[in-house]
């Protein structure tokens, strides 16, 4: 079936046709194919010091993981895998050779293949910049059904590529989801909302979705034995910007819109009286404390 | 500089996160504020906005519109910025908001900035203000390309008015089924919903460092003597420890209690935006580092597995007078 659709789309000169195979794909029968981005961020128990230049974090020795908001978006796309081998998940990340051991750990999880984007001329991005990579690899490796990004990502926490990488792409888009399933030519969502509530969305295919930590039912799995030693085998490349057939001043650096001014350590406000002593002086003083300032005993 | 703030709206009023925008954006140099709210019928919510805020409010209205749907919405407001020519677009950081604001940045070629706390002008340019790498950095930066597409953070400034005369222009968006690639189906509630905190006088929270659902009985000890609720940081309510409507921040609960109590809580903004309003804040935090105690009154560095019953002794033994 793939290759009938193919050649319909290599005898078809529109630009239109790409678009639409995922549609087509589901309405015959055709495995779903996801397309989850993945982040390496700093561990979230990390010192963090700025650079000399302050420009952006001192990155010398500091320990790597991926982003954990990913790592949800990776889930929610394996459990649609769980309930269907056929599934092809690619998991694709913008890095250096640095970011292979997570992209590996991707592969273990079950993820089929990757892209690991680590030419020089894609570092050192912006949202808006990483989207066109991202953008770039969705069109040349596609078409995808379902694209996954994480809400944010544990470093800048800006949450802007999810949303800029649909744009791009054209796709129905929702933020912050908790759960996801297909449902015929339809991705039926839970977006989270404020307090206790969620929006359901029923989003049209081919779709993007950013993910929430807490998505799915219990935290994202880990690799196993049997999916280590698979994922050696599974493919990884490195294109280059002309094989992904984009321009090197679109990505990376080149391509930002954000220009950094200044990161520096917070300025120390007044901030808490601190207190030392044995925890029951502690646990004394703190009950004199509550009394006078809260009247709550 | 024009400048178009845009209001998350409840029917018949705006939300006040809304007048804390047109104070941010009325405090810049030569500022022209504008206001827009969409909505199926946006009359009385774009008045209220108009009057409090003291600026001219677009009201968007279509049937479309009844629901969020970011389709509709980046429609109208393509449609509306590139007619208007703002310089500037704001929204609350929000569901709402960190869902199509980087995308109507795409679509107006402009460019996208999220969860600011502040803005300046320096020179020829506006330089943003955010915390990054969960509010342990202060990042400044500017922004090639126009318009600037920004969410700020709820709380960055006090609601306001730009001061203007009050104005309310109808729109008709004129949107046509064809936009909407995602449709709204329902809201619901995740679960339970037994525990309000927002009317909780005393709050004891948890956060990651407690290590399992088993280990907050310690907090529940102290909650329970303080006659108080339990509240807890995302990490434990993604974990399953406790269910998410004991969720305090950005994406919970905000409260206000007279006395919160923050455990192992290393105080990222997004808790931090949901507790500050605290009239009493203790922070217990093994690392002297935590920007919790840059909200907290008090601060305790210390292992809280001791420190904690030591206070439940201590606060039971002082009731007991």
């Amino acid at each position: 079936m793939r290759q009938i659709l193919a050649r319909l789309t290599l005898s078809c000169p529109t630009t239109m046709i790409p678009r639409l195979l995922p549609l087509f794909a589901i309405l015959l029968g055709c495995p779903v194919k996801i397309l989850a981005c993945l982040k390496q961020v700093p561990d979230a128990n990390s010192r963090l010091a700025p650079d000399a230049d302050g420009q952006w974090i001192e990155t010398d020795g500091l320990a790597m993981t991926a982003n954990e908001f990913d790592l949800f978006g990776l889930e929610l796309a394996l459990k649609l895998k769980d309930a269907d081998g056929d599934i092809e998940i690619v998991v694709v990340t913008i890095g250096d050779d640095g970011c292979k051991q997570d992209v590996r750990k991707a592969l273990a999880r079950g993820a089929d293949r990757a892209v690991l984007l680590s030419d020089p001329a894609f570092a050192g991005g912006d949202p808006w910049s990483n989207s066109a990579t991202l953008a770039a690899v969705a069109e040349k490796e596609g078409p995808f059904d379902i694209v996954v990004t994480g809400l944010q990502a544990w470093d800048d926490n800006f949450g802007q590529t999810g949303p800029l990488l649909a744009e791009r792409l054209g796709t129905s888009c929702a933020t912050g989801i908790m759960s996801m399933q297909v449902d015929g030519d339809a991705l039926v969502v839970e977006r989270e909302l404020e307090g206790d509530a969620r929006e359901v969305v029923k989003m049209s295919l081919p779709a993007l979705v950013s993910v929430q930590t807490g998505a799915g039912d219990g935290p994202p799995r880990y690799p196993n034995i049997k999916g280590i030693m698979a994922a050696k085998k599974k493919p990884m490349t490195q294109p280059t910007p002309d094989e992904l057939g984009v321009s090197a001043d679109a990505v990376g650096a080149a391509g930002r819109r954000l220009e950094v001014v200044s990161l520096k350590e917070p300025e120390k406000t007044e901030g808490a009286e601190m207190l030392t002593g044995s925890n029951e002086e502690i646990a004394a003083e703190l009950v004199r404390r509550i009394r006078e300032r809260t009247g709550v005993l | 500089m024009k400048i178009l703030v845009v209001a998350d709206a409840q029917p018949d009023r705006v939300r006040e996160s809304a007048l804390e925008l047109v104070t941010l954006a009325a405090s810049l140099p030569g500022a022209e504020v504008e206001g827009a709210v969409l909505a199926a019928d946006p009359a009385a919510a774009a008045r209220d906005l108009a009057d409090r805020g003291g600026l001219k409010v677009h009201a968007v209205a279509d049937p479309l519109l009844a629901d969020y749907s970011a389709d509709a919405w980046l429609a109208a407001l393509t449609a509306l910025v590139n007619d208007g020519g703002h310089d500037l677009v704001l929204a609350s950081h929000g569901p709402i908001g960190w869902d199509w604001v980087p995308r109507l940045a795409l679509r107006t070629d402009g460019a996208p900035a999220s969860e600011l706390t502040g803005l300046r002008v320096e020179g020829d340019d506006v330089v943003f203000s955010r915390k990054a790498f969960n509010a342990k950095l202060d990042l400044d930066f500017k922004l090639k390309g126009k318009p600037v597409i920004a969410t700020v953070q709820r709380g960055s400034a006090a609601a306001g008015s730009a001061g203007g005369s009050a104005e309310v222009v109808e729109v008709s968006a004129g949107l046509s089924e064809d936009v909407l690639k995602g449709r709204f189906v329902e809201v619901k509630s995740s679960g339970g919903g037994k525990v309000d905190l927002t009317q909780a006088e005393v709050i004891v929270s948890g956060g990651r460092s407690l290590g399992g659902a088993d280990k907050f009985e310690i907090i529940e000890a102290l909650a329970t003597a303080l006659g108080g609720q339990v509240g807890a940081s995302r990490p434990v309510t993604d974990a399953g420890w406790l269910p998410p409507e004991h969720q305090v921040g950005s994406s919970g609960v905000t409260v206000s209690p007279k006395l919160y109590i923050a455990a192992g809580i290393s105080g990222a903004i997004q808790h931090v935006v949901g507790m500050k309003g605290a009239d009493f804040i203790i922070a217990i935090n093994k690392d002297a580092r935590a920007p919790i105690f840059d909200v907290a009154h008090v601060g305790i560095v210390g292992d809280l597995f001791e420190l904690v019953p030591a206070l439940t002794a201590a606060v039971s033994e002082a009731k007991g007078q």
